[in-house]
């Protein structure tokens, strides 16, 4: 086992020299000049040329590219052109935000998820099943900014207005009370992906012989659902809220927007909007790095799940 | 009365759909004796395992339902019973063993802990303690001990069986219910898994229902037959009778569809005619009247009794009333 996650490390390495490379040659095809950005549109012409100089722009493409590379073996990103700290420094500060919050969203939503999608699938085509499902599509279509404002409205400003005192922060991070409303917001709208997916994959299970032969041993029948069926069918699940929380890693512009958290959605938008190269890159990478090692956790997983994925895993 | 450990009167399992009602057990009545082995045949879709599913209260629901009837497990009728005393009862006093090891076995739990799993239910034991016993009830179907704690996957199809029937038989139950155990096994496997079910039977004094379309398999284990057709029985009798004496035109024409090793001459095997009929529209009067070649008039209007020719062989025909 251990040789096997070993094995997969050593192969993420590859992937992410590829991510940097099209990363690289993206931003550095991109129109704009960074000197120029850094110094103003006014900047006498001596002066960027200068600065271009000393940043190496003026080095052929792959040569920039190796020197980039280089820097990344010691962990220097460069520089964020708008506030002039090391890239590493700035990622540093927002990432701890981004990882909490998105393993409070994505908890949430399998909570919901898998709670909903099994009651769905043990009571199908009754009013449980039609309900869950219909609040799993109310999750995923009710806008987060909406959802988010409603809940400051009740948690923050009435509950104050009412209680004399605040339920849940609206903005600012660092507290288990501040991660609350964001992560309810987040992961109600993922949560709906994973009831459908619970949903169905447990119908396919429970149809299954063994299923029957647990019930004939007198299990009775939360055992048989919660032990033999549902660790059968959550295969699928944690594929999806392994991708789902690829996704919340990436951070979520509008709920960080909202909530005032200092998250990576955020540094992401602001960063390529000012052309930030060297920050795009930074992030883009810490991306990479950070799906490959999600994706390689949902398959230590499946092993955990199936002992006969274990023996696949030689 | 106390000495049948099983009784079953009059039952009725109906499967209700959009598109009609199934009728897939109509009024079988059947007893069993402690210790003794029963072995049931029937065509595919004859009701065998709607009636073993019923007897341990398992036909899935919907569509199915247990219509009317009763069955008496040692003079209590488990039709009255609370799903909690049937839970009791099941994997317990009553065990099943299905068709398909293949995929019986839950593929993510040891083949020891499955076991233990049952044991620590009914006799109220860890895990832990319930592992020893599983241990000790592989050896009894000759798989090591030492496997206990091997997944499924890890096991051939026979080896799964002999699993299952340890899994069954781990509570010493009184009574077990094999459905078709050998049917998807091939048949040196099957050998060796009826082999081991006869040994156990003897060994632990279990009852036995031996749900098969082989005859083969009946003529091995079982010391009565009832043959099922349509969801009734129609004879059932002392294993010799009905192998050498069979009376009901169907259990003439299913012995009729077996080669006969003394007349090779006779190249064609000689079935009755027709299908079994379906279980949404089954015909007025005797089910078989259409495919019968000994129909009378009187056999499209009415159901024949079950009328007892010789001590303990009972038919269901008119031929005989």
């Amino acid at each position: 086992m251990l040789k096997y996650i070993v094995k997969r490390l050593i192969s993420m390495v590859p992937v992410i020299i590829g991510v940097t490379f099209v990363v690289f040659a993206i931003m550095h095809f991109t129109p704009g000049d960074p000197a120029t950005l850094l110094l103003g549109e006014e900047a006498p012409p001596a002066e960027v040329e200068r600065m271009r100089e000393r940043m190496g722009l003026n080095d052929p493409f792959l040569v920039q590219y190796g020197n980039f590379l280089f820097g990344l073996f010691r962990l220097d990103l460069g520089f964020s052109l708008t506030t002039g700290r090391p890239v590493f420094n700035e990622i540093a500060n927002r990432l701890p935000a981004t990882i909490q919050l998105a393993a409070a969203a994505i908890l949430v939503a399998i909570f919901i998820g898998v709670i909903m999608g099994i009651i769905a699938s043990t009571r199908q085509y009754t009013v449980f099943d039609g309900g869950a499902m219909f609040v799993a599509l109310l999750g995923v279509s009710m806008p987060n900014f909406w959802l988010g404002l409603m809940m400051i409205l009740v948690f923050s400003v009435f509950w104050n207005n009412t209680f004399g005192y605040v339920l849940f922060p609206s903005s600012g991070f660092g507290t288990l009370r501040h991660l609350v409303m964001p992560a309810i917001v987040l992961g109600t709208a993922h949560a709906a992906f994973i009831t459908r997916i619970t949903r169905s994959s447990m119908l396919e299970v429970l149809r299954q012989d063994y299923i029957r032969t647990a019930r004939s041993k007198g299990l009775n029948e939360r055992v048989v659902v919660y032990l033999h069926a549902l660790r059968n069918a959550l295969m699928p699940v944690v594929t999806m809220a392994g991708l789902r929380f690829g996704v919340l890693l990436g951070g979520s512009v509008v709920t960080e927007q909202i909530f005032a958290i200092p998250g990576m959605g955020r540094l992401l938008v602001e960063s390529v909007r000012s052309q930030n190269y060297t920050l795009v890159q930074g992030i883009i990478l810490t991306y990479a790095i950070i799906f490959s090692l999600v994706n390689l956790a949902v398959d230590l997983l499946y092993a955990a799940i199936d002992p006969r994925i274990q023996v696949q895993y030689k | 009365m106390s000495e049948k450990l099983l009784e079953i009167k009059d039952l009725h399992v109906h499967y209700e759909t959009d598109e009609g009602t199934a009728r897939a057990v109509n009024g079988i009545n059947l007893e069993l004796k402690p210790g003794e082995c029963l072995g049931l045949v029937g065509e595919t879709g004859a009701g065998k395992t709607t009636t073993a599913l019923g007897i341990l209260r398992l036909v899935p629901d919907p569509p199915g339902r247990i219509t009317g009837g009763e069955i008496l497990f040692r003079g209590e009728n488990l039709l009255n019973k609370k799903e909690r005393e049937m839970r009791r009862i099941r994997g317990n006093k009553i065990s099943m063993i299905f068709q398909d090891p293949m995929t019986s076995l839950n593929p993510v739990f040891s083949v020891g802990r499955q076991i233990a799993e049952n044991v620590s239910l009914h006799q109220n034991v860890s895990i832990k303690k319930g592992m020893s016993r599983a241990r000790e009830m592989l050896e009894l179907v000759e798989i090591p001990g030492s496997r206990v704690h091997d997944y499924p996957h890890e096991f051939s199809g026979g080896m799964r069986q002999r699993v299952l029937i340890a899994m069954a038989l781990a509570c010493n139950p009184a009574l077990l219910i094999a459905d078709e155990p050998t049917t998807a096994l091939d048949v040196t496997i099957q050998a060796q898994v009826m082999e081991i079910i006869k040994g156990l039977m003897k060994q632990i004094n279990t009852s036995l229902i031996m749900i098969t379309h082989d005859l083969g398999v009946v003529a091995e284990v079982s010391e009565r037959v009832a043959v099922m057709y349509a969801g009734q029985l129609v004879e059932i009798g002392p294993l010799r009778d009905i192998f050498t004496d069979h009376k009901h035109p169907y259990t003439i024409g299913l012995f009729g569809s077996i080669p006969d090793i003394d007349d090779r001459e006779s190249t064609r095997l000689t079935p009755t005619k027709g299908l079994m009929p379906d279980a949404m529209e089954l015909p007025e009067g005797c089910p078989f009247h259409p495919r019968c070649p000994e129909a009378m008039e009187k056999c499209s209007r009415e159901t024949p009794q079950s009328v007892e020719i010789k001590p303990g062989h009972f038919v269901s025909c008119f031929l005989f009333s």
